[in-house]
């Protein structure tokens, strides 16, 4: 293994590695445009130069993003010849820039922006008339492109090469006319297009859905997870004005790498849609009613309560959604099967198309902890498939849907006029809730903090990017009242943290992982839950 | 001194019928072929090539043996030979020479070569713009093929090498060897970067050797004659003989066979010397990219050293020659109109800067630059030149010779467009 | 030389062509490999690339119409703007230059009355101009490549008898 020193620091790498890998693991930046670690090697933007001190080459500086690392190689990245080979850089790639930050999308996280603020000029020295581009031009619905912008560093048609799999762009023409380009009559058809609106370092290429939304540096960043499809991709939610503003893939090597699907990404308009619900509801006289949350927490656990005393739980039917966090599936359970002894506990399946890279086929984000945590009928019992017929047969009679309904199945639906009662919590005013006679103001993912659990295994957190509307309430919080309606005698259990914890003790796959080291901002988010990993 | 041409890669191309299988086995075409192919061993011809230290007549004056040397020893995948046939350094036309009058030399000279390196397939990259040159490789492949030169079972050996003609359309850049691995594969011509070397990792992501034509049509002489034979020609630094093309201000422009070391003055005379009986003002030797020289630093010998010492290349041995009406200003914009046209476009210096240093060209040569322009101008390519560690290929650092050299030697002409604001020569 | 198969359809490869691009494709480990050799072949036939068969084209060597695009901007050759029946590449680089490239331009311009910079054709189809970076035929400066033919030792005053031969031998 190669031992070489980067700014006077040693470091021994594996075989092969370049030295722009090596920098970064003695914590030292070198600029880059054109290399993304996701990606092949281009070496074409040469910002990553380096002095090379020893072994001596023909030249002083030369980029580190292609250079591998030997015993005994001695690198500078901030000596007087590598600065001056940056800045020479920053100099052309800014020649035909149309400097125009004030009206671009990128500013504030423009790698254009960073790196002349290192290293450029102070002043132009090019009195020339600048190279005209296309501008505008429409990659696709969601992506804008400006070549005028562009510097060529082709992350994006690699990426749409290497990593969607089909070379869906290309650079056109020739020399500083050079300039991306999709066929004619064609647009970017991959489900995972609009990652190259994040790999693009400059304002090129720019999301049609945020352009000129907000300025990047007003916007709250929230690490979370997207609950899209139980891939569960690492995501950073941009808010502002207490409204998502934008999702955008997180590292994450071990489940999304740098990426996530357009769908994802642009799956988060409902949270902010006009029926979602500000406050419980109670059914009063044959109609639903504005209710205090805590009033109606009480009054749906009467419900349930006065049905199993008078009725047993056999007649009772739990719906938990594979959608609500591990934690909030973890009470539901310990509310449902612990406290009213409901065997009739079932999820509702989501299932579409999927592909061999990020998208699953199942799209509930959770499907694995509600397995995990026994959200399944027990033998004999009735599930969601028989739920109906069940209430037509009379063996159902009571149902509690935890974050769920039935809107997608007229049967289920028309079912549940002939129930003895209905306890709803969801986030929006479905037509299953409508039909409640409880309805508990739950929230949607970006309101609330917890864990979800992914295909593969991977526990990942949610966190609160934006508050939820009018008196709503995190899941969590409504059935952890529901428990302490029901056991007033013990300590009440709604923190995550807490419930993660109980979760662990209960449930063998979540042991051994600490609430704690699924927040992080850089790194490992996501531990494998052990059952998941046969 | 009057000096003489020692053809022997343009041997007979006088004759009408140069081209021909008939002529080319006459003069004793094909028997290095069949020497290599039935009394050697692959590494023996390799060792003999290497032995004649043929440095690359593209340019770069690589030894020719030993970058066939740099093939990995162990190796699964198919070796390929590719002939650099991409001649589009301007005043250059020797490649064009061999190809159209002798194609059974650079035929003979790769089927060598792909005997010796364990190639199978080889391909000829001609440039789009050498229809000529396509044609005659065309045709002498079909007739090499009928003789049993060329094909399966060569000369009864068991030795099968395929050789192929493949069309560039247009772009100096595939001239660089790894531009025309990207150009043979049926990408944009755009050099790549390296490592890994063509050796290790080239043609399809196998072993590749990459060879210029004239390289190569040295082949055949060296196996046939031996290596001694070929080192007594030219100097120590560098054998053999080379193809000079004169052109520009001279009275016959051409083609011309030297040996290595003959000297540059001489070459001038024996195409006519300056025309029209006037001075001479400059003279780029080894192509556009080349370092220009004054008429006092034309005694010069012409062999890679040489040249070297004397600042500039003896590169691809494109001579043009300046009269003393030339603008210099006018020159440089030319040579810039070039480079920046012919830049891929992929490394950042050298899209940006060549274009750059064409437009401060070109408003200097309009009588609207200033001082600083003249002095910017340098700058510009000096910012861009990094003797490949600025950019991906070599293109950048020929763009900026020409630069470098002009604005040095004739910075005097450059000042003076500034101060009479229009050309001084009224060109 | 174009054929009278004239215009090029969707289809492809066109069926008088075909034969001769799978002989192409034939010569390399993989289809794509052909991709510039049988543009050349198209430009040819076509006078340019037509758009309707880079789709086609890309289905046929198994890359994506986006490559082939990003191919043929990048050759000076192929063009997309139909040429000229007869297209002239009027060397311009430095060995033409210094004997006289500029003038000869200037009067092929004058005498077609097309504009080799804006890629003109005259109006009868018959001739295009472009200027063409060193033909690699410097010892017959300044010089000229149309039709697979080439001029050399050009002036102004002998671009009338090129035009005339091309013109006298036809499409």
């Amino acid at each position: 293994m190669p031992t070489l020193t980067i700014d006077g620091r040693e470091i021994t790498v594996e075989p092969g590695t370049t030295v722009i890998r090596a920098a970064e693991m003695l914590g030292i930046h070198i600029p880059r445009y054109c290399w993304h670690p996701g990606l092949s090697i281009a070496g074409n933007c040469r910002i990553c130069q380096v002095e090379v001190v020893k072994p001596k080459l023909r030249f002083p500086c030369t980029v580190s993003c292609n250079l591998v690392a030997s015993d005994g190689m001695e690198i500078l990245t901030d000596s007087e010849a590598a600065r001056k080979a940056r800045a020479d850089v920053m100099e052309f790639l800014l020649l035909n820039h149309p400097l125009d930050c004030p009206i671009c999308d990128q500013a504030g996280e423009c790698l254009l922006q960073e790196y002349s603020y290192a290293v450029g000029r102070d002043k132009s020295r090019f009195d020339e008339e600048k190279v005209h581009k296309s501008k505008r031009v429409r990659f696709s619905e969601e992506i804008v492109y400006d070549g005028e912008r562009c510097i060529l560093c082709t992350r994006c048609v690699r990426f749409m090469k290497e990593v969607a799999g089909e070379e869906q762009l290309a650079v056109v023409e020739r020399g500083d006319h050079a300039e991306i380009a999709v066929a004619y009559g064609r647009e970017l058809t991959s489900p995972y297009s609009m990652n190259i609106v994040d790999l693009c370092p400059v304002g090129a290429l720019t999301s049609a859905d945020f352009r000129f939304k907000s300025r990047v540096w007003f916007l709250t960043n929230v690490p979370s997870t997207c609950t899209s499809c139980a891939r569960g991709c690492s995501i950073t939610v941009g808010a502002r004005w207490e409204k998502i503003q934008r999702l955008t893939p997180r590292e994450n090597p071990d489940v999304n790498r740098w990426w996530m699907c357009d769908h994802g990404r642009l799956n988060w308009k409902y949270v902010h849609a006009p029926d979602r619900l500000g406050k419980a509801l109670v059914k009063d006289a044959g109609r639903l009613a504005p209710a205090d949350t805590d009033e109606a927490v009480r009054r749906a656990h009467q419900l349930v309560n006065r049905f199993v005393t008078k009725r047993g739980a056999d007649g009772l039917f739990g719906l938990v959604s594979a959608r609500l966090t591990n934690e909030e599936i973890f009470l539901a359970r310990e509310y449902l099967a612990g406290v009213a002894g409901v065997k009739n506990l079932d999820v509702r399946p989501r299932t579409g198309e999927g592909d061999d890279f990020l998208i699953t086929a199942d799209k509930n984000p959770n499907s694995l902890g509600a397995s995990l945590i026994g959200i399944a009928p027990e033998e004999g019992a009735v599930g969601l498939e028989g739920f109906a017929e069940a209430v037509k047969a009379g063996r159902i009679r009571g149902a509690v849907f935890f974050g769920e309904d039935v809107d997608h199945d007229p049967e289920a639906l028309a079912a549940l006029d002939s129930l003895e009662f209905l306890v709803v919590m969801d986030y929006h005013l479905t037509e299953t809730a409508r039909k409640a006679d409880v309805v508990l103001p739950g929230v949607t993912w970006a309101e609330k903090e917890g864990t979800i659990t992914n295909v593969d295994g991977w526990v990942s957190r949610l966190n609160r990017a934006i508050r939820p509307p009018g008196e709503a309430r995190p899941d969590l919080s409504l059935l952890g009242g529901l428990l302490a309606a029901a056991r007033p005698e013990e300590e009440g259990l709604d923190r995550p943290e807490a419930v993660f914890e109980a979760l662990g003790k209960a449930v063998p796959a979540f042991a051994g992982i600490r609430y704690a080291d699924l927040y992080s901002r850089s790194g490992r988010v996501a531990v494998k839950a052990a059952a998941a990993a046969d | 001194m009057s000096i003489t041409e020692r053809r022997i890669l343009l041997h007979g191309i006088d004759r009408e019928d140069s081209a021909a299988i008939d002529t080319y086995l006459a003069d004793g075409g094909y028997r290095a072929l069949e020497k290599a192919l039935k009394e050697m061993q692959p590494s023996e011809v390799v060792a003999e090539v290497a032995k004649a230290r043929i440095r690359g007549r593209g340019g770069a004056g690589f030894e020719a043996g030993r970058k066939w040397g740099f093939l990995p020893k162990q190796n699964e995948k198919p070796v390929y030979l590719t002939c650099n046939g991409d001649e589009s350094e301007p005043g250059t036309f020797k490649d064009r020479h061999i190809m159209e009058r002798r194609p059974h030399l650079l035929l003979e000279g790769c089927l060598i070569t792909c005997y010796a390196i364990g190639a199978r397939t080889g391909y000829i990259y001609v440039r789009g713009e050498f229809p000529h040159a396509q044609a005659a490789l065309e045709k002498a492949i079909e007739e090499a093929r009928e003789r049993g030169y060329l094909g399966g079972d060569i000369l009864g050996t068991g030795v099968s090498i395929d050789l192929f003609v493949h069309t560039g359309a247009g772009a100096y850049v595939c001239g660089e060897e790894t531009g025309m691995l990207s150009s043979i594969e049926g990408n944009r011509g755009n050099p790549r970067l390296k490592p890994p070397f063509p050796a290790v990792e080239g043609l399809f992501r196998c072993p590749t050797i990459v060879n210029n034509v004239e390289t190569l049509s040295n082949v055949p002489f060296v196996i046939r004659e031996g290596a001694e034979e070929f080192l007594k020609l030219g100097t120590e630094d560098t054998p053999g003989t080379r193809i000079f093309c004169v052109s520009g201000h001279v009275e016959r422009p051409g083609a011309y066979e030297f040996e290595c070391g003959v000297n540059l003055k001489d070459v001038i005379e024996y195409a006519g010397g300056v025309w029209k009986g006037r001075k001479l003002k400059a003279v780029i030797p080894g192509g556009l990219s080349a370092h220009v020289l004054l008429p006092d630093e034309i005694d010069v010998a012409c062999d890679f050293g040489s040249l070297a010492r004397a600042g500039t290349i003896m590169g691809s041995c494109g001579v043009m020659v300046l009269d003393e009406t030339v603008c210099m200003v006018r020159a440089l914009q030319n040579a810039l109109e070039f480079f920046s046209h012919e830049s891929c476009g992929q490394c950042t210096p050298c899209r940006e800067g060549t274009d750059w240093a064409r437009k401060v060209v070109t408003r200097i040569e309009a009588g609207k630059g200033t001082e600083a322009d003249v002095d910017k101008l340098y700058e510009i390519a000096d910012n861009y030149e990094g003797m490949g560690g600025k950019t991906i290929c070599a293109l950048a650092d020929a763009a900026a010779w020409p630069v470098k050299s002009y604005v040095t030697k004739f910075r005097e002409e450059f000042l003076m467009h500034v101060r009479q604001g229009r050309c001084p020569l009224g060109g | 030389m174009e054929t009278k198969m004239g215009e090029a359809n969707g289809a492809f490869p066109p069926e008088h062509l075909r034969e001769r691009f799978d002989a192409i494709v034939a010569r390399y480990p993989r289809r794509t490999a052909a991709l510039i050799p049988i543009l050349m072949a198209i430009q040819e036939e076509y006078r340019h690339i037509p758009r309707e068969h880079i789709e086609g084209l890309a289905e046929y060597l198994g890359c994506t119409p986006a490559h082939v695009l990003g191919v043929i901007t990048f050759y000076t050759m192929l063009s997309q703007r139909k040429r000229g029946r007869h297209h002239l590449y009027v060397c311009k680089t430095l060995s033409c230059h210094l004997r006289g490239a500029g003038e000869v331009l200037r009067a092929l311009e004058e005498k077609l009355g097309i504009r080799a910079d804006r890629g003109e054709v005259t109006p009868d189809g018959e001739f295009s101009l472009e200027t063409a970076e060193c033909l690699g035929l410097c010892e017959q400066a300044p010089c000229i490549l149309a039709d697979g033919i080439r001029f050399g030792d050009v002036t102004p005053e002998t671009v009338g008898r090129i035009i005339d031969e091309l013109k006298s031998r036809g499409a």
